[in-house]
């Protein structure tokens, strides 16, 4: 099982009509976990971690697009094939939604077939130039599995007298052992084999300890293939001009404060948000080709290093993000399922990941100031957060297939459970009860 | 990360700063906050004129000239709404410059569930403020007395506000929040606990060498903030500032604009109502249950103490784990908790109510995984995220209103309270100022107080506030980080919003600007 991700975005020709109808899949909800969630997604068939509707309105010179954004379990190895399955599973499970929403777009075949419907999407699907998973590898059985493994653990300690932690830790497993013979949540749980191989904690201490070696190594294709561009940089650093906040802000209309207060209502209804973020790229012959040079090197970082440590760029609060081109190569669109509220998370991208930020954004309209594209930027805190939400649009239909959990607790989960299937004594057993909090 | 505040950013121009930013008069024991609506836009213009003399700016011990009798030896300080400044008719401009959360208030829909301000909370309940209650344009807060003076000083609030809060200066009253005056040397919030302390310094005004040192662009417009930017201003156009009132933008001797924020700072009014019976009822009786913990008082004492960070005479946990210390110096309280060994909570624990709003070097967001967070002893570390935490500090100025359920503050002194007396209102006026509602107040409320998932923890919102709807669990739960740790289930909603707004505290400049002839 592995996670995998699409996108799929048509052109709309009724945003009237899909406003009404992402209202109302919005609306109608279902039960997931504890918390009511779209039950457009809900399908447990569909293996669903994070996905979403957007309707993003035509600006300016932009077509207004439909995106369908999923991340989901899939049994296929190959990516392609995954989306595929995967467009057709959405198809199967809610024919007369998906129908009713792509009829809203251009060159949908009325009355179309099952297939006629799957083709299409399938036409639609957009690649991304940075893809991120927080939690690569878990599937959502797994999820929950090591969830209720440290529900069943903590429960259990409430009960104990204090005692030496490797006395009590023999206890917790003698317990858990036992509980897996009786409680079918825990039946695929098995702490007398090795536990699943990935993610491996040793290659997770050692990428954590590799300090600057994996930027420099995943830097040079990069740094090889932006060498033809070095004119067109060092042009724009000298002529780009920077976000000024208080200008911005004195220009504001009554449609921008709508569009915050819009934005304000879909969001911090539970532990989890998303964030739908829409800007098109500076005028420029270079922009896009050193932009997607910029990215070819985030999105290698993003699986070769931080997939392994489950934090992008340092920042443990990110379930899956993924950045791509729409408007043929003219609007970047990124979209991030996170943790907590947007001012704790652009915070710590400021905070923590200016670099990384500056070299995904620096290419856009407005884009606070850089120099060499990687510095300056994100670090003018108010600015960068201004701009941030200035092209920042409404998610109308946002599902989580577990909005109680935060990525912290997920990844903390897999290391309680990892710790259960060693025997007493051959790990640091107060690291270990400290994961319990 | 952040930079290293410029040096002119210690030079705070005290002169034009109101008083309240530098001391929260903690030695005038009586104080009211008076809040009004506009009713005539050019009588409370030349109403403000008139009154200037008598705020109080910078050092607040001095004496200012020129005061009205009845106003010698009372500090008075004066903020406005977003609406009173509309009413005002401050300039277009200037209104557009506030930041979005000010243009908004504090009551917002939106942002009452970020806050957690839901249920009995929810803004449509509140007494002040919100949808379903008069305007608030303006407060006028008055502190007066001195300590061990005549009792009467304690009216003296209650007699400047009704001699200035009158029609005939274009003023109307909409409500008078009178505090329970404040004892210096007990210094106790309603539930039994000291407070008032570990309020950060700002660098212009702390002593050479000092700790807990934020930059003044933290809390006062017009110098750099911890990121070593200015803060976000509002601005006039030159030519409105026909007098030359105002300063010019602090980076920019140029501009042809002037700063109308320079010295002045936003200031939170919120309003909570404390439920101490509630409280201390649930303390005792999980103490009870607890058979691990001391049965009866001890336990109950170690149990309310683990939960709000701090044992009742303010002694910290981190020194004092498990029995109550001495409280020598404000110093025993200037920690950090990985120097102090508690990197993980087992002495303070990581939800605790004050280890949640000053997490000082808690490794955030996940204390309990040092392979990913580095080393808790480590100062370089420990500095890093004293830093970031610094990027979310406030001045808090908040005083009691409503009499204590008992003048001991003992716990079973106060269950033993009667009904009647147990009825009557009490809780906190708590006041704060900031320079950046949303990454300092609202940061602090929404991902350190509501989060449930704060610090690494799994469904613990802050223990005094209780569940909210935001939090997406029917329940409150209480991690006591330890071998093994334990957790409380089903916490109580101990703590109610009542009312709120968010004021701006302008500067002299800005007060005599205002005070102008339309």
């Amino acid at each position: 099982m592995k996670q995998q991700t699409l996108t799929l975005v048509a052109k709309v020709r009724d945003g009237a009509k899909l406003r009404a109808l992402l209202g109302e899949i919005a609306r109608t909800r279902v039960l997931v976990g504890i918390k009511e969630q779209p039950a457009f997604f809900a399908d447990p068939k569909l293996g669903i971690h994070f996905a979403r509707l957007v309707h993003i309105p035509s600006e300016g010179r932009f077509d207004a697009w439909l995106a369908l954004e999923s991340n989901f379990d899939s049994d296929s190895p190959d990516p392609d094939r995954a989306r595929e399955l995967h467009i057709d599973d959405l198809v199967r499970s809610q024919p007369d939604v998906m129908r009713a929403l792509f009829s809203c777009c251009e060159g949908f075949p009325k009355d179309a077939s099952l297939g006629a419907i799957g083709a299409y999407c399938k036409r639609h699907l957009v690649a991304a130039t940075v893809t991120y998973e927080g939690h690569a590898s878990r599937s959502l059985d797994r999820i929950r599995l090591e969830q209720h493994v440290r529900e069943v653990v903590l429960d259990f300690v409430g009960t104990r007298q204090p005692k030496p932690p490797l006395e009590l830790f023999g206890e917790i497993r003698d317990h858990v052992r036992a509980q897996t013979r009786k409680d079918p949540r825990l039946k695929e749980l098995d702490l007398d084999v090795a536990p699943p191989a990935s993610p491996d904690p040793r290659v997770r201490s050692d990428k954590l300890g590799a300090g600057l070696f994996p930027w420099v190594e995943q830097g040079i294709p990069t740094a090889a293939k932006m060498l033809p561009s070095i004119p067109s940089i060092v042009k724009w650093n000298s002529e780009d001009d920077g976000y000024d906040p208080s200008d911005e802000q004195q220009a504001w209309t009554s449609v921008d404060r709508e569009s915050f207060n819009d934005l304000a209502a879909t969001e911090d209804y539970g532990l989890q948000n998303a964030l739908t973020h829409v800007v098109p790229l500076k005028a420029g012959v270079d922009r896009e080709a050193v932009l997607r040079q910029a990215h070819a090197y985030i999105d290698r970082m993003s699986h070769e290093h931080f997939a392994d440590i489950g934090c992008l760029g340092g920042i443990p609060t990110i379930h899956f993000a993924k950045w791509l081109l729409i408007d043929g190569g003219k609007r970047l669109l990124f979209f991030s399922n996170y943790d907590h509220s947007w001012e704790s998370y652009l915070g710590d991208f400021i905070d923590a990941a200016a670099l990384g930020l500056n070299l995904a954004w620096s290419c856009t309209e407005k884009y606070p100031k850089t120099t060499w594209l990687f510095t300056g930027g994100a670090k003018d805190e108010e600015a960068f957060k201004a701009w941030g939400r200035k092209y920042q649009r409404p998610t109308q239909v946002f599902y989580s297939a577990y909005p109680d959990l935060s990525i912290s607790t997920i990844n903390n989960n897999t290391w309680i459970r990892y710790g259960l299937h060693y025997e007493p004594g051959t790990i640091d057993l107060e690291t270990w009860f400290r994961r319990l909090t | 990360m952040t930079e290293q505040p410029h040096s002119r950013s210690y030079t705070l121009q005290l002169d034009e700063i109101q008083g309240l930013i530098v001391s929260g008069y903690g030695d005038r024991p009586a104080a009211s906050y008076a809040l009004f609506e506009v009713t005539d836009v050019a009588r409370a213009r030349k109403w403000i004129a008139r009154i200037l003399p008598s705020i109080q700016f910078g050092g607040y011990r001095r004496t200012p000239r020129h005061m009205p009798p009845l106003l010698a030896d009372i500090c008075i300080n004066l903020a406005f709404t977003y609406e009173g400044f509309e009413a005002l008719q401050l300039d277009q401009m200037a209104l557009r410059g506030f930041s979005l959360p000010f243009q908004e208030g504090f009551s917002d829909p939106h942002r009452a569930r970020r806050l957690g301000d839901d249920g009995p909370s929810a803004p449509e309940n509140w007494t002040w403020g919100g949808p379903n209650n008069p305007d608030v344009h303006g407060m006028l807060a008055v502190f007066a007395g001195q300590m061990d003076a005549n009792p009467g000083d304690i009216e003296l609030p209650g007699q400047v506000i009704a001699s200035q809060i009158r029609e005939e200066n274009g003023l109307r009253l909409v409500k008078v929040l009178q505090t329970w005056p404040t004892n210096r040397a007990l210094r106790k919030e309603h539930f039994g606990f000291r407070d008032g302390i570990s309020n950060p310094r700002l660098a212009g005004l702390a002593r050479q060498g000092a700790r807990d040192v934020i930059a003044n662009g933290e809390v006062v417009l017009g110098y750099p903030n911890g990121y070593g930017k200015m803060p976000l201003s509002p601005e006039l156009p030159i030519h409105i500032d026909r007098r030359g009132d105002l300063l010019q933008p602090g980076d920019d001797h140029l501009a042809p604009r002037r700063d109308f924020g320079r010295n002045g700072t936003y200031l939170v009014f919120w309003q909570l109502a404390q439920d101490v019976k509630a409280f201390w009822n649930y303390i005792f009786r999980t103490a009870e249950k607890l058979a691990w913990l001391p049965s009866g008082r001890e336990g109950a004492m170690w149990l309310a103490a683990k939960l709000m960070g701090r044992w009742p005479n303010g002694s910290p946990m981190t020194a004092y784990p498990d029995r109550s210390g001495s409280i020598r110096h404000q110093d025993d309280n200037d920690f950090r908790f990985g120097s102090m060994g508690d990197a993980f909570g087992e002495k303070c624990p990581i939800g605790s109510h004050i280890r949640r709003t000053n997490p000082r070097d808690t490794a955030l967001p996940v204390p309990h995984d040092p392979e990913l967070s580095g080393d808790p002893k480590d100062p370089t570390v420990q500095q890093e995220r004293i830093d970031r935490a610094n990027l979310h500090r406030i001045l808090r100025r908040g005083r009691p209103y409503g009499s204590p359920l008992d003048v001991s503050f003992d716990p079973e002194a106060m269950l033993a309270a009667s009904e009647a007396l147990a009825a009557e209102e009490r809780g906190m006026h708590f006041l704060c100022l900031n320079a950046n509602l949303s990454r300092q107040f609202e940061f602090i409320r929404s991902n350190w107080m509501v989060n449930p998932t704060f610090a690494g923890l799994s469904r613990d919102p802050d223990p005094l506030l209780g569940p909210q709807r935001a939090c997406p669990f029917p329940a409150s739960d209480f991690t006591l980080q330890g071998y093994p740790p334990r957790q409380l289930r089903n916490l109580p909603r101990v703590v109610e919003t009542r009312g709120g707004a968010y004021f701006f505290l302008p500067s002299r400049s800005a007060l005599q600007h205002l005070g102008r002839d339309l």
